[in-house]
């Protein structure tokens, strides 16, 4: 179809070209920049949340440092006390033990070994009453052990051995009572 | 211009004597005549005195009809336009087609001191040659008459010219081929006056305005055609569409048919063209055959400039 337009349409197609281009470049400007900043705007709320989140954490660990730094101030030295008790007992005990291995020695065979706070009750069996003389004998020398007494002595009838009961004193406190049976683990009491 | 110019509306103009027809378009997906009407006005565009007045009447309407700062397609008359066919090689440019064009219509028109208004049209092309219609028109005038039309608060961006609106509306309803080879008549008859238009491939090869105030139809159409038949020999009309609101349009196309023998048939049955709901449908079907120039300035592809 023929088209005829006397007026400088070229021109006008020309101007308006530029205006559409400057038009849209604003359009994807205004459209970018939105985006951007809705971008940025996101960002900043998750570094804003993360610094919180730092934040809270700090203050955690500042209360944890003071909370240890408390603990370590307050509960240290009972602490050690405690472990230096247990172990000056543990020496104690051992001691004992390393001593009462002598008895083994004389012939005669220890069934029981009760702690009960400082007193301590050896009960074992023998065949002659000179063992017992001699044990008591070897326990009165040893330097842990004070006040030693043959509290009970008894005879077996059948095959003649004796039962015995010595009673002693430990020089301190083992902090808990202990029982010790042959063939029987420890019972703690 | 608007800030974001898709999606408006476009006011077309035909300008007659005496009155102003004008038709407003919608564009959407498709292109909806949103009013119309004929408005009337004391003067010619050939009275340049008169020009005032045709200010006042557009101000009066763009007022009432809201209408300030709307693109707006005009057409000039066909006596007022210089038009050619022309022959250049295809194998031109756009540019230099542009620029041929141009010394062509500056040899054509040697001798004229005024500055003239060129635009053109491809007709048809072949791989040798590009048939081309220019056209011409007094850039004085041109700018006269867009002036008094924008004075009244309208912004003209189309001037095209009422004898290829004509051609343009009439090939569309009765859908005529381009590629016809035959030359056509179109007789857009009023009440005031007729014009007559003869086109062959889309060109217009004869066109007369005639004004009947007073005069005798018969002989004034009479005399069109024995003008038309003596100027162009070398096209016979074969087919002569007439159309308008005339009272005798039956009468005139039975004389016609009786006095030349030629087939002549009246432009009754439109297409539906889509209107907005608020218009009067019965309205727009009686107006239609009085707003055909309307019609083809709207047919123009749509200008966002």
């Amino acid at each position: 179809m023929v088209e005829i337009n006397l007026l400088p349409w070229q021109e006008h197609k020309l101007a308006f070209y530029k205006y559409f281009t400057v038009l849209s470049l604003l359009l994807v400007a205004g459209l970018i920049s939105i985006m951007l900043s809705i971008a940025h705007g996101v960002l900043v709320y998750k570094l804003h949340r993360l610094q919180s989140r730092i934040f809270i954490l700090q203050q955690q660990a500042v209360t944890l440092r003071k909370n240890a730094a408390y603990l370590n101030t307050t509960s240290h030295i009972p602490r050690e006390s405690m472990a230096e008790r247990i172990k000056l007992h543990q020496l104690n005990f051992i001691k004992l033990l390393f001593a009462l291995r002598g008895i083994a020695a004389q012939g005669i065979c220890l069934t029981r070994l009760d702690f009960k706070k400082a007193d301590v009750q050896l009960l074992g069996m023998t065949d002659s009453l000179l063992d017992i003389s001699r044990v008591m004998a070897y326990l009165q020398g040893l330097t842990i052990l004070q006040k030693v007494a043959l509290e009970k002595v008894g005879v077996r009838r059948g095959n003649y051995t004796h039962s015995f009961n010595i009673h002693g004193l430990l020089q301190s406190n083992l902090g808990w009572d202990q029982k010790y049976v042959v063939d029987a683990d420890i019972i703690e009491e | 211009m608007p800030v974001w110019p898709f999606f408006t509306s476009s006011l077309v103009l035909d300008i007659r004597t005496n009155e102003i027809r004008w038709l407003k378009i919608r564009y959407g997906r498709q292109r909806i005549v949103e009013d119309f009407g004929i408005i009337p006005w004391r003067g010619s565009l050939e009275e340049s005195h008169s020009w005032g007045e045709l200010t006042a009447a557009l101000q009066l309407f763009v007022q009432a009809h809201r209408l300030q700062q709307l693109a707006t397609a005009i057409a000039l008359p066909m006596h007022a336009v210089f038009s050619k066919r022309i022959q250049l090689s295809a194998s031109l440019t756009e540019q230099e087609l542009q620029e041929e064009v141009y010394a062509h219509i500056q040899r054509d028109l040697l001798g004229m001191d005024e500055q003239v208004s060129i635009d053109f049209s491809i007709l048809d092309s072949d791989v040798y040659v590009k048939h081309i219609l220019v056209v011409a028109a007094k850039k004085d005038y041109l700018s006269h008459y867009v002036g008094v039309i924008n004075q009244a608060g309208l912004q003209v961006k189309v001037v095209d010219v009422d004898g290829y609106a004509l051609v343009r509306a009439v090939s569309y309803v009765s859908a005529l081929s381009s590629e016809m080879t035959d030359a056509i008549a179109v007789f857009d008859l009023c009440h005031s006056g007729f014009m007559l238009v003869v086109f062959q491939q889309q060109y217009i090869v004869f066109t007369q305005r005639e004004d009947l105030a007073g005069r005798d139809v018969y002989l004034q159409i009479k005399q069109a055609l024995q003008s038309y038949a003596t100027t162009c020999r070398y096209a016979p009309i074969q087919q002569l569409i007439l159309c308008g609101t005339h009272i005798q349009c039956e009468e005139i196309r039975d004389f016609i048919a009786k006095e030349f023998a030629f087939s002549v048939s009246f432009l009754s049955a439109f297409p539906r063209i889509p209107i907005a709901a608020h218009v009067d449908l019965q309205a727009w079907q009686n107006r239609l055959p009085d707003l055909l120039v309307c019609y083809g300035l709207a047919m123009r592809k749509r200008i966002l400039w």
